[in-house]
């Protein structure tokens, strides 16, 4: 008989427990109880369609952990987290972190829609959020949070996040103003094409007789008028915003040639109705928006994209804490303790000093505490970056936002919310947002005297030729103007950009910023964190030398296995299969189901022992199988068995040890690629390790990275970039964990890794979503190809300019000229720029570093 | 071209009418997630479908009495009651669960 598959998480089922239900009418095979009633819940809601229509399997239920939703019911705990619309209706977001496909999406919107007080329902698959409208008096909050549960939805509330709203809203902002300059622009080019059509100069070129009668000419020319003006001041406001507050602060960017050759253009053309004259440009106003709108479009979507992936609920810091108690009523508990206050879920800002919290197993710990009770090991990769568990034993302080791996505890509060580390580094985050080095753009530098130039030329040009031909200066003037439109040259970045920002994304690159690549080509500095952008940051099994086989071979007889690594390796599995510890983890991939570990005990900081096939195993260091082995006693000595100085674990049964196992966090394979490059370009490199360890230095040493700081907090690193940009260096920052967030933000240039925390990936100016290293590499030649095409596009708008605006200057170009002209050249900038991506340019790219793959 | 007096103006009114729609559009979030809903717009669709194929059957089997197509009506209560808002998958169209019924 073929292998069943379940029938909703699609996983192997272990033939011994298959549950069997009728789904349907038809019976159907299932690995578990709570997949089977998800899927009876799903059937008896008449929703069963899903299973045809999803691409996906469904996550697999969790039959050991009932969540409860009660304590969404209460009132100051969804103050936290919902936006009250009016006196009954508020808007909720739930974070689902199960949706997978699109299936998954029409099944929670057809259940939600039932439920009574649920509207406006929206499930977004991007940053697994649904939210919809809810009527207080209806149905329980709770009550409709266990209905998505029981369809196999956990689900929690989720405070959005500033960024997400204020990037969305960005988004939205510009897509407006660009659908109506789309509009108006369409509208202009159709009166347009009657205009240049019934031009009279062009009919009588051509002897055509299509010449327009003046009065419908002045129709066209009056609409266009009114549609130009409307786009103008709606769609056309941040420009000349923007340009006008950079002149105030002295520094003149890119928005001061857009906003001139928006001005010159309808300008002019109002000129010329006014005064009966044929030619206007509204069709090129209209466009010239519409494209900038455009360039600017697609880097809020990038921004709004990133901002968007963010949110998974691992990685967020709970804003509810589970309080037990308070110190100061410690001694009547003890006296009484039938007075136990009972667990009380309150928001964190609600905490105060000395109370006491109890963190479960799995759960963040929300505040920074003491701990009180309890001896367990902290995942902190959230805040520190480092992957290696941190025992936490009584007295220790567990900071908010790490991870309470193996035993509950109880903290006394410390740090209240709004000074716990976590918010710090916020702060830090923001400070260095704010202190961030901004270097001058290429085309900034052109546009400030580009502007300046176009001004002078026009006022002289305007005062010679009203002493020589009064009544001309002004149509010449206005020639010069039209001629010298800065439109290219404000063209010449967006449409690179835009072009560059495709051949990214198949890079798996998403740039949020607009100056990183012009940047990129400065650096002189990069610097890497260690843990999660260097190395992998999970830990592999590296080695595995049999010390004693015979041990092994001894013990394992009755299961009648081969005895060899995978086997021993399965064994420990088993033993480990509830941990969390990140160790743990590196055996998961080895776990056997036939092989099944009981009595299992953990002991915190040390290891873990348990029996299999009655007899007892101990996997851990070797201190602690000196202390728990009998017959390794006094005989184990780690010279003995050369494990020199790596941290070994020992496996040994209880008649002695068995093997020894080397685990590493193992570096990006990439890595070298990347850092033999950047030697090649005369870059400096740096790591800045949070881990204090001497681990960050062999890493360096294998790497051949130049600099090496270890045991960096996120302010020392700060102050390290910081340090750098006074000796006038370029830093390029590459990280992923929180703690990097500030140091992203304060470089002049910064990566993170797409496996990164959220905060770091919203701080850096690009995100590596493929994780890998040496896309970077590609991303430093493209930088190179981008600048050519930048430098060409200005220079040709530079050189159009030179030679046709002295012409205008002496009257030699007659107006029609220099309307095709404008439009011309602002086409050729166009096409310079999609010669980017032309494909032998993406293939280049691609083959030049697989041979440097090679090569290395 | 006198016509133009009026069709200019006609396409004025309906550009404005554009404009508002869109605006309405995206502030109304109708443009913040395009992914999915072009996803799962077209599994309503199949739905109906469906629903359509049901209800034919239905009525031929109520036309013909014919015992082999009242097959799908034999579920439980609950499940007769839901057929009316979506479910009721005809043997026809879903190919993986007839091919499991053949096997039971």
């Amino acid at each position: 008989m073929t292998a069943l598959h379940c029938f909703h998480c699609d996983e192997l089922i272990n033939q011994v427990q298959t549950i069997e239900q009728q789904i349907h009418g038809k019976m159907q095979s299932f690995c578990c109880l709570g997949c089977a009633s998800i899927a009876g819940m799903i059937d008896s809601n008449g929703l069963v369609d899903f299973y045809d229509f999803r691409s996906q399997s469904s996550a697999k239920a969790n039959n050991e952990k009932q969540n409860s939703y009660l304590i969404y019911d209460k009132t100051n705990v969804q103050q936290q987290y919902f936006v009250a619309k009016n006196a009954k209706t508020s808007h909720i977001q739930l974070l689902v972190e199960d949706i997978r496909c699109a299936a998954c999406i029409w099944l929670i919107k057809a259940r939600l829609s039932r439920v009574v007080g649920v509207s406006k329902i929206e499930v977004d698959s991007l940053s697994k959020i649904v939210s919809f409208d809810w009527t207080a008096d209806t149905t329980l909050l709770s009550k409709i949070m266990q209905k998505l549960d029981d369809i196999g939805f956990p689900c929690t509330p989720y405070c959005i996040e500033n960024e997400i709203v204020q990037k969305n809203n960005y988004r939205n902002d510009i897509l407006k103003r660009l659908g109506v300059a789309g509009l108006g622009m369409m509208q202009t080019m159709m009166f347009a094409t009657g205009l240049y059509l019934g031009d009279s100069e062009l009919t009588n070129t051509f002897n055509t007789s299509n010449d327009l009668a003046s009065s419908d000419r002045a129709l066209l020319q009056w609409v266009s008028l009114i549609v130009t003006s409307f786009v103008l001041w709606y769609s056309a406001a941040p420009f000349y915003k923007n340009a006008y507050r950079s002149v105030l602060v002295g520094k003149i960017g890119i928005d001061m040639p857009i906003s001139l050759a928006l001005f010159i253009a309808y300008g002019s053309s109002l000129y010329n109705i006014l005064n009966n004259h044929p030619h206007v440009y509204f069709d090129t106003v209209t466009m010239f928006t519409f494209l900038i709108l455009l360039g600017r479009l697609a880097e809020a979507q990038t921004r709004n994209f990133l901002a968007r992936t963010l949110s998974s609920s691992k990685n967020k810091i709970p804003i509810l804490a589970r309080r037990v108690g308070n110190e100061g009523d410690a001694q009547s508990i003890n006296g009484n303790p039938s007075s136990l206050p009972k667990e009380d879920w309150l928001p964190i800002v609600e905490l105060a000093k000395y109370d006491t919290v109890l963190v479960k197993v799995g759960e963040t710990v929300p505040i920074d505490g003491i701990i009180i009770e309890g001896d367990t090991w902290f995942d902190q990769s959230f805040i520190t970056g480092e992957s290696n568990l941190v025992v936490g034993n009584i007295g220790t302080l567990a900071l908010a936002g790490s991870i309470n791996t193996h035993a509950p505890i109880k903290l006394r509060t410390e740090n209240l919310s709004g000074q716990r580390l976590i918010d710090q580094i916020i702060q830090f985050k923001q400070s260095g947002t704010q202190n961030k080095p901004h270097l001058e753009m290429q085309l900034d530098t052109v546009a400030k005297y580009f502007s300046l130039a176009v001004i002078l030329v026009a006022s002289f040009v305007y005062l010679g030729w009203t002493f020589y031909q009064p009544e001309k200066a002004l149509l010449v003037t206005l020639s010069v103007l039209v001629i010298s439109c800065p439109c290219a040259l404000s063209l010449a970045v967006p449409t690179a950009q835009a072009c560059t920002q495709a051949i990214l994304n198949k890079l798996g690159v998403a740039v949020a910023h607009h100056h990183f690549l012009e940047t990129l080509l400065k650096t002189t500095d990069v610097l890497f964190d260690k843990t999660g952008t260097l190395t992998e940051g999970k830990v592999t099994i590296s080695q595995v030398n049999f010390l004693h086989r015979e041990q092994f071979l001894h013990s394992g007889e009755a299961l009648n296995k081969v005895l060899d690594k995978p086997c021993l390796l399965a064994f420990i599995a088993s033993l480990e299969a509830e941990s969390e510890h990140p160790i743990a983890q590196a055996f998961l991939p080895y776990l056997d189901p036939a092989i099944k570990a009981t009595n299992i005990k953990y002991v915190v900081g040390e290891g873990v022992s348990g029996d299999i096939d009655g007899l007892r195993y101990y996997v851990g260091s070797p201190l602690f199988i000196d202390e728990n082995v009998p017959s390794a006693k006094a005989k184990f000595n780690s010279i003995d068995y050369n494990i020199g100085d790596q941290p070994h674990l020992i496996v040994a049964s209880n008649s002695g040890i068995i093997a020894s196992i080397l685990t590493q966090d193992q570096t990006r394979n990439d890595a070298h690629t990347l850092v033999n490059y950047l030697h090649d370009l005369d870059i400096q490199t740096h790591i800045l390790s949070g881990d204090p360890s001497d681990k960050s230095t062999l890493l360096a040493k294998q790497l051949g990275i130049n600099n090496v700081q270890q045991g960096m907090l996120a302010q020392n690193k700060m102050g390290y970039v910081e340090s750098l940009h006074q000796q006038g260096r370029i830093s390029l920052m590459i990280g992923d964990g929180i703690n990097d967030a500030p140091v992203l933000s304060v470089a002049h240039n910064s990566i993170a890794m797409g496996s990164g925390s959220d905060l770091s990936r919203v701080s850096a100016d690009a995100v590596l979503i493929n994780n890998q290293l040496s896309s970077l590499v590609h991303v430093f030649k493209l930088a190179k190809q981008h600048k050519a095409v930048i430098t060409s596009n200005i220079y040709w708008a530079l050189g159009y300019n030179v030679i046709t605006i002295p012409m205008a200057v002496f009257g030699f170009i007659p107006p029609y000229l220099a309307a095709i002209g404008m439009s011309l050249s602002s086409l050729v900038v166009l096409w310079n720029a999609t010669r980017l991506l032309n494909k032998n340019t993406f293939e280049k790219i691609r083959h030049e570093s697989t041979k440097q793959l090679v090569a290395n | 071209m006198t016509a133009i007096y009026l069709l200019i103006p006609i396409s004025l009114i309906i550009l404005v009418i554009a404009v508002r729609s869109f605006v309405w559009a995206v502030n109304n979030k109708q443009f913040n997630n395009l992914e999915d809903i072009s996803q799962t717009m077209l599994f309503e669709d199949t739905i109906q479908d469906r629903k359509e194929l049901l209800a034919k059957q239905e009525s031929t089997a109520k036309a013909t009495a014919n015992p082999k197509t009242q097959n799908t009506q034999v579920q439980s209560p609950s499940k007769l009651k839901l057929t009316k808002e979506s479910t009721g998958i005809p043997e026809e169209i879903n190919k993986q669960q007839s091919s499991n019924h053949d096997q039971t």
